[in-house]
């Protein structure tokens, strides 16, 4: 299924936002006055991005010398191996080790984030978005959510901002009365043309409620579990209504505050942020005296490592673990268990069942006592009278290893004499707490001699008198 | 002892000592296979059964001897000496109004694989066609071939011939029917193993979150550390339960259900609906499977496909005592009669079923028949007429009564009848006139045509001792509901806690490795639920399948069929599935 539409109807931001907030797995084409642009989207963050004018060996050669990671000169010899080879330009350039595998990761998401950039400067050309499963992306490569790549682009773009950029360590407040929010899809659709509120969807309202001054940005993004770009853009937006506003901290609470906020977010850890061609939009630009300290040395100044946080940190794998070793653990007993004893657990596995399960096991039992039997009587048959083992009637074909047990799994224990049989499961050498069945040829007139009681056979004609 | 002398059906007992004990030890197993068994009923019905007159005991002895016969000939090599004795053998069966001889059929084969493993294929050969004359058809006879094939060291044949073994299978009703009944089980299985396997996929990828948000939930009641602790014993406890995989599985499956996607929970709770409806469907089932592995089933089926084997007469027997008033199994034991050619046995069957049912046409034409057949056309009419002026009067009907009519010299009656009888049927009249019998009328099988009441009875009959426990699989119908409740209860309780999905995890060499060889994995760390349950269905399917017999009914093959096949089929799937899976992988 396509989207489409304009630049004039909607701006490119909404667009974007509109694919993150789905989740959508996609490619989105702009074409413009002068190019065309391919963005690919998957679980609603971007993964690649090309343009009809610049292929990505030009983009990439252009963000390598920038950022001088590789010099033109070798930049130019690995091209012209790629268009002699056909092999591929990034697999040429690590494997002549001009650059490792995660540098050129983030030359290929600053390139990315280049040409986002230039597309956001877009105001007229159409749009059409193709919804799919999968889309093709370089293995490794880092996505840029929305909100990051929106939040930055403030910054980057020049263009003259509605609000100050919020930053991590900030801490902001409520404005009493500024602004009436709305959430959709509980007041509403969205936002309808002139309606002043502010709408906001149920992570952001989750924001909102946080929002106590207290805490900073970064550690509610923590708390919340809405990733950190969401939440800067959030408190943007937020800003940029004049519903929120920052508020002072004293640096001592600040440094605290530090100690028991983990570094680690899981959503575009700093580690992993590429370096961008401008610094980065989240830089205060007139810090508040209270951010002035840096997190390195907020942690000098307190009195002594953090005590509650390493405890947490270290039991994180407990988190990992538990989960995937029982998924492996009951994984592997699923896969033994139709070669179990019997799969009616499987079926019927409640206490409750337990009348239906043995129903089902007796059943079962029954059939193959049948098949059993009809072993047994064809053997009678042919030799005129019943095998002295089973194992007869394995070696004949009659049955399989797998009959001379019961569904249950127990062996079969068997006796027999002239003219009957006997069969019982065994369990540890000793005869389960069962009747054992005994089947014999009365009945059978195939192999009972006594039941056709013919008389002489060969008894004198009749003679007719007169 | 005498078998002959035709005692009215309800009156006094038609089975010898040996009989009835033989009727006893035949449902044995039913007996002990399930608490309240078919049989149960045996010591307080009536006894009733099948009276064999010396004539047909005597064409029965002759059975016996030809097939004797036909294995000394053949142990001897005497071809022509054992097709006379196989001849002689069909037409014996034939004076019994029957067409086919199962066991002898299956013990023919079992020579011909003898001989197979001897090496001597001709007689192999000489025997599967001996067997094939016996039962056409017999899907045992296509696997003797297939193990004279592999002997012969033609695999490919030998894999035909199991292909035509199986599709032999559907031949035969008893086989048939639990082949189907084991294709619902398995089903049943698939669906319910690939759902645990889903569960644990979900778990995996999905746990960590999991865990992190009940530890969230902890934090003020439980100190750091233990929160770990709390929250592993929180997603652990139901393992300690008896049966606690199945309640770990069950429990999972609602806590993953708030944290999975929309489609993840589509399938959870799919799965818990087939969990819950199993019991109820397998009720169901098995009080007909019971009934199918019962003696009267068998023989009804016996009746049905011209099969006469050794405890045929017995096991109508235990029919008769367990419905002994029953007007399909009265008519039934009428026509087993009738076929043997036991007319005076077969008469009081009937006039019992007119008794409770004057207009019932096939007994009224059956009753004509025994007078028409011994000169009685005066009574003969009468039956016809009653039979004619039914509401759905057939063909044969007008058919009978111009035959008597002929007999009676009354030809304007007689043209007269033979006209309806054509505007009523022209074909089959025609047909009749062609191959126009000693019998001269017509006469059918009524009771085969009351078989679905017959076996509905039998159903009844063994549902009755069951109503006390009827309530309980309507209890696993409840687990769908109480799963979605929890579930939204606890997506509810969760939210807010919950860490956002990291959507691109770990694509490192080793993930990608895992991820091959799990089916289903990707598919639960991108949300696809669809896609992931599809994944995990085939290794479910091939687990299955490769223990065939662990999960339905044996089918009562004469002849154990080769395993090994079906196994390599499965280790072949498996290896080209993976192999796939992980190509593309490798191929990014």
């Amino acid at each position: 299924m396509a989207i489409e539409g304009n630049l004039e109807t909607f701006n490119l931001p909404e667009i974007l936002q509109m694919i993150s907030s789905q989740d959508k797995t996609g490619i989105l084409t702009v074409q413009g006055v002068n190019d065309i642009v391919a963005i690919s989207f998957k679980v609603g963050q971007v993964v690649g991005a090309v343009a009809l004018n610049l292929t990505v060996e030009e983009g990439l050669g252009q963000v390598l010398a920038s950022q001088g990671m590789v010099s033109p000169g070798d930049f130019a010899e690995v091209t012209e191996e790629h268009e002699r080879t056909g092999k591929r330009l990034l697999d040429l350039l690590t494997e002549q080790g001009l650059l490792d595998r995660s540098s050129l990761l983030e030359a290929l998401r600053l390139q990315t984030y280049r040409l986002m950039l230039q597309l956001l400067r877009w105001d007229q050309g159409e749009f059409k978005f193709y919804s799919g499963d999968e889309v093709a992306y370089e293995e490794g490569f880092y996505a840029i959510s929305v909100e990051e790549l929106l939040i930055r682009s403030v910054s980057d773009l020049g263009e003259e901002q509605g609000a100050e950029l919020p930053e991590p360590e900030g801490v902001y407040e409520r404005v009493p009365g500024a602004a009436e929010i709305k959430v959709q899809g509980v007041d509403g659709e969205g936002p309808s043309p002139g309606d002043p509120a502010v709408w906001l969807d149920s992570e952001e309202k989750r924001l909102w409620d946080s929002l106590d001054g207290e805490r900073s940005a970064e550690s509610l993004a923590e708390e919340i579990d809405l990733g950190r770009y969401k939440v800067l853009f959030t408190l943007y937006r937020l800003l940029s209504e004049g519903a929120v506003r920052p508020k002072a901290v004293p640096a001592k609470d600040r440094a605290e505050e530090r100690k028991e906020v983990p570094r680690d977010i899981p959503e575009a850890p700093p580690e992993a942020a590429p370096p961008m061609e401008a610094p980065p939009a989240i830089e205060p630009e007139e810090p508040a005296e209270s951010l002035e300290i840096p997190m390195e040395e907020a942690l000098e100044e307190g009195e002594e490592e953090p005590v509650a946080r390493r405890p947490s940190l270290d039991l994180d794998w407990i988190g990992e673990l538990v989960p995937s070793a029982s998924a492996a653990v009951v994984a592997i007993l699923l896969g033994a268990l139709p070669f179990a004893a019997s799969v009616s657990g499987l079926l019927l596995p409640f206490p409750w069942q337990s009348d239906t399960r043995q129903t089902l096991e007796a059943n079962r039992t029954l059939a193959r006592y049948q098949r059993i039997d009809r072993a047994a009587r064809t053997f009678f048959l042919l030799e005129g009278h019943y095998p002295d083992a089973l194992s007869e009637l394995v070696d004949l074909r009659l049955l399989a290893v797998r009959d001379l047990h019961d569904p249950r799994g127990r062996v079969l224990s068997y006796s027999s004499d002239d003219v009957s049989y006997l069969l019982q499961p065994v369990e540890e050498g000793r005869p389960v707490d069962e009747v054992p069945v005994r089947e014999s040829i009365t009945g059978d007139f195939l192999l009972d001699p006594d039941f056709l009681e013919v008389p002489d056979r060969e008894a004198p004609p009749l003679v007719l008198l007169d | 002892m005498s078998r002959s002398g035709g005692n009215p059906p309800a009156a006094s007992g038609f089975l010898r000592p040996q009989g009835v004990l033989s009727l006893v030890l035949w449902i044995l197993p039913g007996l002990l296979a399930t608490p309240p068994p078919l049989g149960a009923q045996l010591d307080t019905a009536p006894r009733e059964g099948v009276t064999l007159s010396r004539s047909v005991s005597q064409v029965l002895a002759h059975l016996q001897d030809d097939w004797i016969g036909w294995m000394n000939s053949y142990f001897q090599n005497q071809p022509e000496v054992a097709e006379e004795h196989l001849r002689d053998l069909l037409s014996s069966l034939d004076v019994l109004g029957f067409e086919r001889l199962p066991e002898l059929s299956t013990g023919a084969t079992v020579r011909g694989v003898e001989a197979a493993f001897q090496g001597s294929p001709e007689r192999a050969e000489f025997a599967f066609d001996a067997a094939e004359r016996l039962d056409p058809g017999r899907p045992e006879i296509e696997l003797g071939r297939a193990i004279l094939a592999r002997e012969t060291g033609d695999r490919l044949g030998a894999v035909i011939h199991q292909l035509r073994a199986i599709q032999r299978l559907f031949g035969i009703q008893s086989y048939r029917f639990l082949w189907w009944r084991n294709l619902l089980l398995g089903i049943l299985a698939v669906v319910l193993l690939a759902g645990a396997f889903f569960t644990v996929t979900l778990l995996a990828r999905l746990g960590p979150p999991l865990m992190s948000a009940i530890r969230k939930n902890l934090q003020g009641r439980i100190p750091g550390p233990m929160g770990h602790l709390g929250a592993a014993v929180i997603l652990l406890w139901p393992l300690v339960l008896p049966h606690g995989v199945a309640w770990a599985l069950l429990y999972w499956s609602v806590l993953l259900w708030a944290v999975a996607s929309r489609s993840q929970r589509v399938v959870l709770g799919l799965v818990w609906i087939v969990l819950g409806a199993t019991p109820l469907l397998l009720s169901m089932q098995l009080r007909q499977v019971q009934v199918a592995l019962s003696p009267p089933s068998r023989a009804i089926d016996a009746m049905e496909e011209d099969r006469l084997y050794g405890t045929f007469f017995s096991d109508l027997g235990v029919l008769a005592t367990l419905l002994p008033e029953h007007p399909g199994v009265l008519e039934l034991l009428g026509d087993v009669h009738r076929t043997l050619g036991q007319w005076e046995e077969a008469l009081p069957f009937y006039r019992a079923v007119l008794e409770q049912d004057p207009d019932d046409r096939t007994s009224l034409i059956s009753v004509g028949a025994y007078y028409f057949r011994k000169g009685d056309y005066g009574n003969a009419i009468r039956f016809f007429q009653r039979a004619a002026n039914l509401e759905d009067a057939t063909a044969a009907a007008y058919y009978n009564l111009s035959q008597a009519y002929s007999e009676s010299y009354l030809f304007d009656e007689q043209k007269q009848a033979l006209r309806r009888a054509r505007e009523l049927g022209e074909e089959q009249v025609s047909r009749w006139i062609e191959e126009r019998s000693e019998e001269r009328v017509v006469t059918f099988q009524g009771g085969l045509g009351a078989e679905e009441a017959i076996r509905s009875a039998l159903v009844s009959s063994w549902s009755r001792q069951e109503d006390s426990r009827k309530v309980r699989p309507f209890l696993s119908l409840v687990l769908p509901v109480l799963g979605l409740a929890f579930g939204l209860a606890l997506r509810r309780g969760l939210e807010g806690s919950l860490p956002r999905r990291d959507p691109f995890p770990d694509r490192g060499t080793g993930m990608r490795m895992v991820r091959t060889f799990v089916p289903g994995l990707t598919s639960a760390e991108e949300g696809r639920g669809g896609q992931g349950f599809l994944a995990a269905l085939v290794p479910a399917a091939l687990l299955l399948i490769a223990a065939p017999g662990r999960v339905g009914f044996d089918l009562p093959w004469g002849l154990a069929p080769n395993r090994g096949a079906i196994v390599a089929c499965v280790f072949a799937s498996l290896v080209i599935f993976l192999g796939i899976r992980l190509v593309r992988a490798v191929r990014g």
